[in-house]
């Protein structure tokens, strides 16, 4: 079977068939309202204040998936998950230590010291504990 | 310049209508550290989480006036910045060396509140914290990298779950040095604490807010611009096991996955400095 091309749509009214005021030429009117702002969206369309079930009314809020606002926000966990994540941060919050409060020192100088032991023991970081020594060593009166 | 910038929080626990005056958290102090008396202090920035909405109020008798004097609503659930805030530019409330600040906040009758100030000193003596402006980023950064850590808070108010910077991914060029934007966070809290030598042992911070990412993934960044001002901080991937991030948070803990958003930083454009790490200076506008 050929491939027939059309000029333009049915119903359109620059298509060589188009018959003014038939019946496809008023339904492809009815559906080009929205192309001179008489209409939202075509009829039909999702988000077309007349069409029947649509979602304009539910609000889009950060973070939250609006067709599932049962889901965690952020997260988008079930509430199963979300309670059991809650309880083991809960859990492992309970036992999380404070900061410890720190001597401010000197960038500059502290800096060098660091350098000069990284020289000494040949290593490009210290650890924690050979940082802190190093500290140490500077705060000494 | 010796130059520094810390983040002060502190918590009250249940404070309802009343002005309660914040107990600041651990090692920090709202009290304006002494400085020459000629080098001004900053307030750059200040925020609050609370569940319910309420007020962060800050005074003293050096600043306007001693009765309402930086006074704003907190609105609930929400950790986003208060006045001096340094989207689209603002204006830095200078502070005087050794002042007490009155830090007060309102709130839930049944909760733990939360607030932060950011200070920056233009010249504090023995800190020599290492800052840089925006103009130097763009002409020595290189790469961009994430350092993406975990940090459990802890429920006293407190900051705390210190992390070390690489205890997630140990992916830092050694002995290098990387600009930190900003950071961004999965979870609300009151702030990101970043601490380390670097920044002469101060605490620098960001609001622990996960739906305003566009503002603090480059907080520092901005507050430079903002400010005019070197206010990014910088820090050497050879102190990586002692520059640790930390949170502090309302009495309900949590666990924070924290992005830093990092840039690599050239070692200095100059002799024996050709090609592609030039090269990658450059900047869209340079």
């Amino acid at each position: 079977m050929p491939q027939v091309e059309r000029d333009f749509p049915v119903g359109h009214p620059s298509a060589v068939d188009t018959v003014p005021g038939s019946a496809d030429h008023l339904a492809w009117i009815e559906q080009h309202k929205f192309l001179e702002n008489a209409r939202d969206f075509p009829p039909g369309h999702p988000k077309a204040v007349d069409t029947p079930g649509n979602t304009n009314h539910i609000p889009v809020r950060a973070g939250v998936d609006p067709l599932n606002t049962h889901l965690e926000e952020f997260t988008g966990r079930n509430p199963a998950k979300a309670a059991a994540v809650a309880e083991f941060a809960a859990a492992a919050s309970a036992h999380a230590k404070e900061s410890p409060a720190l001597i401010p020192v000197d960038a500059a100088v502290a800096n060098a010291a660091l350098a000069a032991k990284r020289a000494e023991l040949k290593v490009d970081a210290l650890t924690a504990e050979q940082h802190t020594e190093v500290l140490a060593g500077l705060q000494k009166p | 310049m010796p130059r520094a910038l810390e983040v002060v929080s502190g918590f009250f626990t249940n404070p309802g209508a009343a002005f309660s005056v914040l107990t600041a958290s651990t090692g920090t102090s709202f009290t304006v550290r002494g400085t020459d008396a000629t080098k001004p202090a900053w307030l750059l920035g200040s925020w609050a989480f609370n569940a319910t909405a309420g007020e962060l109020r800050i005074r003293s008798t050096k600043l306007h006036d001693f009765q309402q004097g930086i006074r704003n609503r907190i609105t609930a659930a929400l950790t986003a910045p208060l006045f001096p805030g340094h989207t689209n530019a603002s204006f830095a409330q200078r502070l005087y060396s050794q002042d007490a600040l009155t830090v007060e906040i309102t709130g839930g009758a049944a909760e733990m509140d939360t607030a932060s100030l950011l200070i920056a000193y233009d010249d504090l003596q023995g800190i020599a914290g290492r800052f840089i402006d925006q103009a130097t980023l763009k002409k020595l950064g290189l790469n961009a990298v994430t350092v993406e850590v975990t940090v459990t808070a802890v429920v006293t108010g407190n900051f705390g779950g210190a992390v070390a910077i690489n205890s997630t991914n140990d992916n830092l060029i050694a002995n290098t040095d990387y600009a930190i934007l900003g950071a961004m966070t999965d979870t609300r809290g009151n702030s990101i604490g970043i601490t380390g030598v670097d920044f002469g042992n101060f605490r620098v911070g960001v609001p622990a807010e996960p739906t305003i990412r566009d503002e603090t993934q480059n907080w520092f960044e901005q507050l430079s611009v903002a400010f005019n001002a070197p206010y990014i901080p910088v820090f050497n991937s050879a102190n990586k096991a002692a520059t640790t991030v930390d949170v502090s948070t309302t009495a309900t803990g949590g666990t924070f996955i924290i992005n830093l958003e990092c840039v690599q930083l050239a070692p200095g454009v100059g002799p024996g400095m050709t090609g592609a790490a030039v090269a990658g200076a450059a900047q869209p506008g340079a």
